[in-house]
């Protein structure tokens, strides 16, 4: 990962000194154990802070609607790249001022199973290793099986980056990621699968921990609406007329979650913001996983399927 | 409230054209279907956002019913394909998380229709009936949230 | 100060005999974190080293408090009051920053004239403290002034040391609990208190390098129009994390739930959302993400202490530990200190 990191910075100097692009957009350590965070770099001596390795969770293409029309270079995992070109045909962003950097990604690293693993111990990140990753717990160097500890996200790797402008940039590093045989809509089957009244039981338990924080819509990309529908555009005891209240009760917490899945239904990218950023852990995955189920059997179905239909449509019952 | 005074609510969603003349024709023509039914007309079955039919159940309804034109006759032409596909998307949805299909249900009822009008909301009602009162999207208050 | 002694043992059987006549709430873990619950089980009280996710204040300053309610008939108006649980409340498991966010939240709730829902609240609630078993990524309480083992504003403190618990009996209510359930307590503590005092110095060795208060509030005026704010509300989403899982943060919207009956309704906000300051003229007065970024930090680190003579952080590590991108008030504390001037 050294070499990676070294030629990200170097491309990232260059980028910025040669004045290619104003911003660059990348990864650096937190002030926390195992916590990468967005960095941004607008001058070439701002670059060294910059790195690249599995803990680099943030799907950081929205950040790109902050600086439309300026020239930045935005690093990106594969996984990302469905996001970013929803986003890009979303807002009409000007392709030719962005530059992608696409990461050679071998896999993230789950830190909430590391954590779990070796719960008090002092953790530290070292290698990834193709098959393995290299961790320090406490004093010690652990050699880390990938698929027990791997990023959910990755168990889906598309694994492929076509569609890239020439100026856009490769970084080469050897990576690879272990052939996985996982079935992505597992957790929906599942769920499916039981009574319906457990069904109910199991969304109202979650859903009645939201606090209504609205952080998976502020970092999903596909949530890029000027207005959002749950803004309320009046300040508040002059509001007559909302979608719904701001109380935390279950009837508005249905309420935004099943629009917001239906809103970015065909148009998210899975890249799993929404569920990473939620801080009481709503598996909020399972709502556009099961409607990207639903919407790959309808018949021609074409971007923004909601707003398309075919002659061949199922019947509502 | 208790059950025995308890009746379903139910939000009918018509379209303009035809299942709310439907609706009328039913009315003009006696027959008789039960009063649980609250009608809100609508241009065209395609102008019902997934949003109302959210917001019903979340104030209170037992059971949501969307009704437009047979699929071609649409005044709109192609209005009612995208109601199918969208209705259906969200009826898969609500079951998901939880909820008992009899109540969302999407008919294609013609103006010329007012007995088959009649007839579905009855049965609707009847069905709505047995599941009880809706309970997803409940109101509850517990003190322990977050 | 009035002390006892409870055996590991027997700390479920005393929490299962006040749920016969309390309600009683203690962090549980659900799905694998931690949040305050109703318990049923007081074996399942969790008491590992993670803070619960959400704060206590919940209990006091509920996301959704009804005000009161309405019904309109005919032209006629009739307004009845909201009732709460009259039932009284015992909150076991709370932290000493959670003791201290109290005192924050006093502050605003209970000066003249106290907000009723609050202090009633606040009045119908014991609280039974406990000691960390250690220091978290997040955690600065030492900034502060206290440590992981601070027993203020409990009714009854808890401090595991080997196989009991240390009981700090703190105020008169807290008395009258000890008194009622008397047969669950020891009242041999020999050796008890200087235990507490080695394990609170070796919990503050723990710290590594907290960050420094001195200078703060003096030096934040003179980076008012600093561009750092800009810079680091670049990488801020303006969710509501930080504020709505912050124990002192406690800003609310107030409006009417329904049309011809419902309900006047007291819900958090948060000055990180952008219709928090809008105007009815439409302007705003805090438009963009770095004036509000900006705001949360001067009502922290500033504001709050200046209105009330009371921190208005506390040191939890709450939003350190839950910001999706890492904005760390440890962090902008230290960047206060070395960027800012004292005076004007
Ligand atoms: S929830 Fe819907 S309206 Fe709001 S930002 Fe997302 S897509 Fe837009
Ligand atoms: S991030 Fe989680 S808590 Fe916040 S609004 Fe979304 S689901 Fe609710
Ligand atoms: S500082 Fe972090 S938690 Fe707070 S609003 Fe910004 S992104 Fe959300
Ligand atoms: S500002 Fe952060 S650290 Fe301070 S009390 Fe609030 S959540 Fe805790
Ligand atoms: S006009 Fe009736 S469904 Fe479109």
């Amino acid at each position: 990962m050294r070499g990676l990191t070294e030629a990200l910075r170097e491309l990232a100097y260059r980028l910025l000194r040669e004045g290619e692009v104003e911003l660059f957009l990348g990864y650096s350590w937190g002030t926390l154990p195992l916590v990468v965070r967005p960095c941004f770099a607008t001058r070439p001596e701002q670059v060294e802070a910059f790195i690249f390795n599995p803990l680099c969770l943030p799907n950081l293409v929205k950040y790109l609607l902050r600086f439309e029309g300026r020239r930045v270079a935005v690093v990106v995992k594969k996984c990302e790249l469905p996001s970013f070109r929803q986003l890009l045909a979303d807002r009409n962003l000007e392709r030719k001022k962005i530059r992608l950097v696409v990461a050679p990604c071998g896999g993230l690293l789950d830190p909430a199973k590391l954590q779990k693993e070796f719960s008090g111990q002092p953790l530290e990140f070292i290698a990834d290793r193709g098959k393995e990753y290299v961790v320090r717990v406490g004093e010690e160097e652990k050699v880390l099986a990938k698929q027990l500890y791997l990023y959910p996200r990755c168990f889906s790797c598309p694994q492929k980056d076509e569609d890239l402008e020439p100026e856009d940039i490769r970084l080469e590093f050897s990576t690879s990621l272990p052939s996985l045989e996982v079935d992505p809509y597992a957790g929906v089957s599942y769920l499916e699968e039981r009574p319906a009244e457990e069904r109910r039981e199991f969304w109202d338990r979650v859903f009645k921990r939201c606090i209504r924080c609205y952080a998976c819509r502020e970092v999903c990309p596909a949530c890029s609406c000027h207005e959002c529908c749950f803004d309320p555009p009046l300040p508040g005891w002059q509001r007559t007329v909302d979608w719904m209240s701001k109380a935390h009760w279950l009837p508005e917490i249905y309420q935004y979650h099943l629009t917001r899945a239906l809103h970015v239904a065909g148009r998210c990218g899975e890249c799993g913001e929404c569920e990473r950023v939620c801080p009481v852990k709503i598996p909020l995955m399972l709502l556009v996983k099961k409607l990207a189920k639903e919407i790959q059997s309808l018949p021609g179905v074409e971007p923004g399927i909601l707003a398309s239909y075919s002659p061949d449509d199922p019947e509502p019952h | 409230m208790s059950v025995k005074e308890w009746e379903p609510k139910i939000v009918a969603f018509l379209c303009h054209w035809c299942s709310y003349a439907a609706a009328d024709l039913a009315g003009v023509s006696r027959f008789s279907y039960p009063p649980n039914v609250r009608i809100i007309r609508v241009p065209c079955s395609s102008r019902v956002n997934p949003q109302f039919v959210l917001r019903a159940f979340a104030e209170g309804a037992d059971g949501v019913l969307v009704a437009g034109c047979h699929l071609g006759d649409c005044h709109y032409v192609k209005g009612n394909y995208y109601a199918r596909r969208r209705l259906w998307v969200l009826q898969r949805l609500l079951e998901f998380v939880g909820m008992e299909p009899a109540r969302f249900q999407v008919h294609w009822i013609s103006g010329a229709e007012g007995a088959k009008f009649a007839e579905t909301i009855k049965e609707m009602v009847d069905k709505v009936r047995i599941l009880g009162p809706n309970r997803l999207f409940q109101e509850v208050k517990d003190i322990c949230v977050g | 100060m009035d002390y006892r002694v409870i055996t590991q043992e027997k700390l479920p059987l005393f929490l299962s005999a006040l749920r016969q006549s309390f309600l009683l709430a203690a962090p549980v873990e659900e799905e694998g974190e931690v949040y305050f619950r109703l318990l049923e089980d007081p074996s399942q009280v969790y008491l590992g080293p993670r803070p619960s996710r959400v704060p206590p204040k919940i209990f006091f300053f509920p996301p959704t408090e009804p005000l009161l309610r309405y019904r309109r008939e005919g032209e006629k108006w009739e307004v009845f009051s909201a009732e709460q649980d009259p039932r009284p409340l015992i909150l076991f498991g709370l932290r000493p920053c959670d003791l201290q966010s109290l005192k924050a939240l006093d502050a605003v709730f209970l000066a003249s004239p106290p907000d009723p829902y609050y202090a009633a609240r606040r009045e119908n609630t014991l609280l039974l403290g406990i000691s960390c078993p250690e220091v978290g990524p997040g955690c600065f309480c030492v900034t502060y002034g206290y440590s992981p083992t601070t027993s203020e504003g409990a009714d009854l403190h808890f401090t595991l040391l080997g196989k009991f618990y240390l009981v700090e009996v703190l105020t008169p209510r807290g008395k009258k609990l000890v008194q009622d359930y008397a047969s669950f307590f020891a009242g041999e503590t020999a050796g008890a208190l200087e235990a507490k005092q080695s394990k609170e110095a070796s919990l503050l060795a723990k710290f590594v390098a907290p960050p420094q208060l001195t200078g703060v509030k003096e030096k934040l005026p003179s980076l008012y129009h600093d561009p750092y704010w800009e810079e680091l509300a670049w990488r801020c989403l303006g969710c509501g994390i930080c504020t709505f899982l912050c124990p002192t943060c406690h800003c609310f919207d107030i409006f009417d739930r329904g049309e011809e009956e419902g309900e006047r309704l007291r819900c958090w906000d948060t000055c990180l959302f952008k219709e928090f300051t809008l105007h009815t003229s439409g302007h705003n007065p805090r438009a963009s993400l770095s004036a509000r970024l900006r705001n949360r930090f001067y009502h922290k680190l500033l504001y709050h202490y200046e209105r009330y003579g009371v921190e208005g952080c506390v040191g939890c590590g709450r939003c350190v530990v839950f910001c999706p991108v890492n904005i760390d008030i440890r962090e902008v504390m230290v960047e206060v200190r070395r960027r800012g001037s004292s005076g004007f």
